[in-house]
């Protein structure tokens, strides 16, 4: 155990001074800072918060219904009286959530099989690219139908269904770039002097990718968090008396003439949510442009 | 290149009929039958229609005759629209739907790439975070609150534009800004982070070094390979493009073919539901074969062998 540490360490020191490098221009990056600071503080709020409020999430009171911010309810209550701040609270759980599963599965099989696509070419990459086609083809809408006619309506099924479709654009951008970097000098570089074709791709040619893998990932949370709100309209995911951010704001909007906090406060921590995770995703690209490496 | 492009578009073939294949099984599977959501049609009548539409025959018969009629280019009729035809249902539809979509892809591209090369130029300053600020924001607004917006600014307070109507060309602007609206932060965030990757390469400052001017530098150098990660992206935001416009619709009450699909999908109308499918993807593998000989195109290093 203490041996597989210690290679760890040496690896880490000899090896992985890209990371070390993003990390150090990571930390001189104020605002980039700022959001990650931001983003841990909601992640951590969504998840003790709930347990310091007097209130549940699915607790009703209609004498209480739809009342404005006050000292009882910071947030205000919705139409059931329902306790507004620990809804948003909860409603952050499955929203981030939501985001996370979208963006490791963009992240991790999006990023591989464009890689591995793109790196082969030929007629490897056109078949892959093709499946990719057919993927992104199939009407979605029948697939959550069929979904929800087979099997119990679940989270679980939720993140199935935007797992499945948040890597494909990924995987075609992540190409794109691989065809453009494998054939050069650097790369060629690495094949002269008999670098294994898996490091090549994931050591070499991967990282030079990065800049827009971020910026399309800080670019997928929003639009899994939509798609989940749509989704569970659909039937699939978030149920009642159960909330997201994205289906709070959907039932906000047709209150918001007469009740705006009912659509403010769970937009606002959303729109906050996003906001740093840009900030974060624009210091971490510009953190990894290897081209950068040299200031 | 050019048996590039014939190969793919003999390609193209099989990867359609495996869409038809998943997609017919697919709608199959799904509970419910086109004539059980009338209740009012005793079980002899309902019986008649299934025969009449050849839905009684087994379900691989039924596929065979389909895929038979598709070589001759036959959709199929309708079974929501008693009496009309899956080609005519598309083609009466697809005119609104194909105008207003391109239009939103060409206010995506041009905007989203002016505002991504500004912002590339400028990098740090107010300017690129208020940009990319509005861009956030571009992708985090639903639809159906962005359109009402655009209406209460444009057409409620300023008269500018006229609000839900259809027929002449300035009523496509409203909807079609909606529609792009997330396709312009989408491509304007790519550019910006693809431009800024190629502006401190080698063969820019080559470039600058030979005394170019600064235009021709950004737009004829930097640009050719710093939108490839744009291109990638538009080949899929075009699909979307022409098959999401469902919220837009109803909203700006424009006839097109979302509605139809989601029309369909309720009823149960397998024949118009699989004849847009297949006029979606047929869409998107053309796209992405345009993408592919485009990005072949930009950059000189990129070879399909």
């Amino acid at each position: 155990m203490s041996q597989e540490v210690n290679i760890a360490k040496k690896e880490l020191v000899v090896g992985t001074s890209l990371w070390e490098d993003a990390w150090r221009r990571l930390k001189k990056n104020k605002l980039a800072i700022f959001g990650a600071i931001v983003l841990i503080l909601i992640v951590t709020v969504s998840l003790f918060g709930p347990i310091f409020s007097s209130y549940t999430y699915d607790q009703i009171n209609l004498d209480r219904s739809s009342e404005p911010p006050s000292w009882d309810h910071w947030f205000g209550t919705d139409q059931l009286g329902r306790d507004i701040l620990v809804r948003s609270l909860i409603g952050g759980r499955i929203s981030l959530m939501v985001g996370l599963v979208a963006t490791s599965v963009s992240f991790v099989i999006g990023v591989t099989y464009g890689a591995i696509s793109g790196y082969f070419g030929g007629y490897i990459d056109e078949l892959m690219m093709r499946i990719v086609d057919i993927i992104y083809s199939l009407p979605y809408l029948f697939l959550v139908i069929v979904l929800l006619a087979f099997f119990t309506k679940s989270i679980f099924m939720l993140f199935l269904v935007l797992g499945a479709v948040s890597w494909l654009t990924m995987a075609r951008i992540v190409r794109g770039q691989v065809l453009s970097i494998k054939n050069q000098e650097f790369v060629e570089a690495a094949r002269a002097v008999g670098v294994e074709t898996p490091q090549i791709i994931f050591r070499h040619i991967v990282p030079n990718t990065l800049g827009p893998v971020i910026v399309y990932t800080t670019l997928t949370i929003p639009s899994a968090m939509l798609s989940e709100a749509f989704l569970s309209f659909l039937g699939l995911g978030v149920q009642p008396p159960l909330a997201s951010w994205g289906t709070m704001v959907n039932e906000g909007i047709e209150a918001i003439s007469v009740y705006p906090w009912q659509l403010i406060f769970p937009g606002l921590m959303m729109a906050i949510t996003l906001f740093s995770l840009n900030f974060l995703g624009d210091g971490l690209r510009d953190a990894l442009d290897p081209q950068m490496r040299k200031d | 290149m050019l048996r590039l492009i014939i190969r793919r578009l003999l390609g193209m073939i099989p990867i359609l009929l495996i869409i038809i294949t998943i997609t017919f099984f697919l709608l199959r599977l799904a509970p419910g039958s086109p004539f059980a959501n009338d209740k009012a049609f005793p079980p002899e009548v309902i019986q008649a229609l299934n025969e009449q539409y050849g839905l009684d025959k087994p379900l691989h018969i039924q596929y065979f005759n389909y895929v038979k009629e598709l070589m001759k280019g036959n959709l199929g009729p309708s079974t929501r629209y008693v009496g009309r035809s899956v080609n005519e249902l598309i083609w009466q539809h697809l005119p609104t739907s194909v105008v207003l979509g391109l239009l939103a892809y060409l206010f995506a591209l041009v905007l989203g790439l002016i505002i991504g090369i500004i912002s590339s130029l400028r990098q740090n300053s107010l300017l690129d975070y208020v940009s990319m600020a509005v861009a956030m924001l571009g992708i985090s607004l639903p639809s159906f609150v962005l359109g009402p917006l655009l209406v209460i600014i444009f057409s409620l307070t300023l008269f500018w534009l006229p609000p839900a109507r259809w027929g002449e060309p300035k009523h496509l602007i409203l909807p079609a800004l909606t529609l792009s609206a997330v396709y312009i932060a989408y491509i304007a965030r790519l550019t910006r982070s693809g431009m800024l990757e190629v502006l401190r390469a080698d063969y820019i400052r080559t470039a600058r070094a030979k005394g170019l001017a600064e235009s021709v530098v950004v737009l004829r150098h930097a640009l050719r390979g710093g939108i490839i990660p744009v291109i990638s992206f538009t080949g899929p935001a075009l699909t979307f493009l022409l098959a999401g416009t469902i919220v837009v619709e109803k909203i700006f009450a424009v006839p097109g073919l979302g509605k139809i699909f989601i029309e369909a999908a309720n009823s149960r109308d397998y024949s118009v539901v699989m004849g847009l499918t297949l006029f979606i993807s047929t869409v998107l593998v053309v796209m992405n074969l345009l993408v592919d000989i485009t990005i072949g195109l930009l950059d000189p290093r990129i070879s399909y062998k």
